[in-house]
């Protein structure tokens, strides 16, 4: 199973699925002009990869800026994470949120009540997010150099 | 806290969105302090923003930002055809009309049962502003040709008032 790595931009945020990692990541800004392309091929891989997905996985989300079209595909996203989440127990999901930021912790919110989500909202500071995106843009780096 | 104003008048691109909402975020710093609705001040940006490039005909913004005693006014301008404009229009008069339980219930509709359209918006744009915007959000369209208008799509918003979506 190949695992869905996609070094973040401007615009996009990483994301990093491996059902051989323990924590599965979306981080950084979503603001795609084209967001249904972005989220498809996120919600594809989720569907072609999820029913084998048996191990306990924890599935973090942490953006910092994101536009409601983003909305509508991390709906979409999270819709898929949270039936493989009622069938399999073990899997966590966190939905982080910066200090202040009043617009990621409602959207949260308003995730967990539409889709009846088990999903933990822990506060982080903006250093922490800013040194968290580092850390694994430097992981993809080395993965990408070690491919080549 | 101090008042300021800022402009950009340039191509729209992805890059340039997140440059523009980095502007603002750092402008209300420096002149407003920590306030709590720094973030929906910059998610509001952004979703002007985001619809000046979608809906754009000629990749151009102008893009305006003002604090004047605790009142943000953002304002952004771009071409647009004839028809996405009155579009434009259309769609912030009906989300003006409605109440703030029914503007809720329209958006949390469109965010589960909406789909993406031909140029890639969930719908969500206007309804995410208005639910955002504590003060007035209004748009006008005003003709530059036979076929196409210049939108002008401007927001107000308190940096003191509370939010209760």
């Amino acid at each position: 199973m190949e695992p869905l790595i996609i070094a973040p931009t401007s615009s996009t945020p990483l994301v990093w699925f491996d059902r051989d990692l323990p924590e599965a990541w979306i981080m950084g800004n979503s603001l795609p002009e084209n967001a249904i392309g972005f989220y498809k091929r996120i919600v594809d891989w989720l569907d072609l990869n999820l029913p084998a997905m048996q191990a306990p996985i924890h599935w973090r989300i942490r953006l910092h800026y994101f536009n409601t079209n983003s909305m509508k595909g991390m709906y979409d996203t999270l819709s898929r994470i949270a039936a493989h989440m009622q069938a399999h127990r073990g899997h966590t999901l966190t939905w982080e949120v910066e200090e202040d930021d009043e617009f990621m912790f409602e959207a949260g919110e308003s995730f967990r009540e539409l889709l009846a989500l088990k999903m933990d909202m822990p506060m982080i500071t903006e250093e922490e997010a800013v040194l968290s995106m580092g850390v694994m843009k430097a992981r993809i780096m080395g993965l990408e150099q070690k491919r080549a | 806290m101090k008042n300021g104003a800022a402009e950009y008048n340039g191509i729209i691109t992805s890059e340039v969105r997140v440059q523009l909402t980095d502007l603002v975020h750092t402008l209300l710093r420096a002149y407003a302090g920590k306030v709590p609705v720094l973030r929906r001040v910059c998610s509001i940006t952004v979703e002007l923003l985001d619809n000046a490039q979608r809906y754009g005909a000629d990749g151009q913004v102008r893009f305006g930002w003002k604090l004047d005693d605790g009142i943000v006014i953002i304002r952004t301008e771009n071409v647009a055809t004839a028809d996405e404009a009155a579009r434009l229009v259309e769609r912030v008069r009906l989300v003006r009309g409605l109440r703030p339980e029914e503007l809720e219930a329209a958006y949390r509709a469109q965010l589960v049962h909406g789909a993406f359209g031909a140029k890639g918006g969930a719908g969500l744009g206007i309804m995410g502003i208005a639910r955002m915007a504590e003060g007035s959000l209004s748009a006008t369209a005003v003709p530059i040709s036979a076929t196409h208008s210049l939108c002008i799509t401007e927001i107000t918003t308190n940096l003191n008032a509370p939010w209760n979506p």
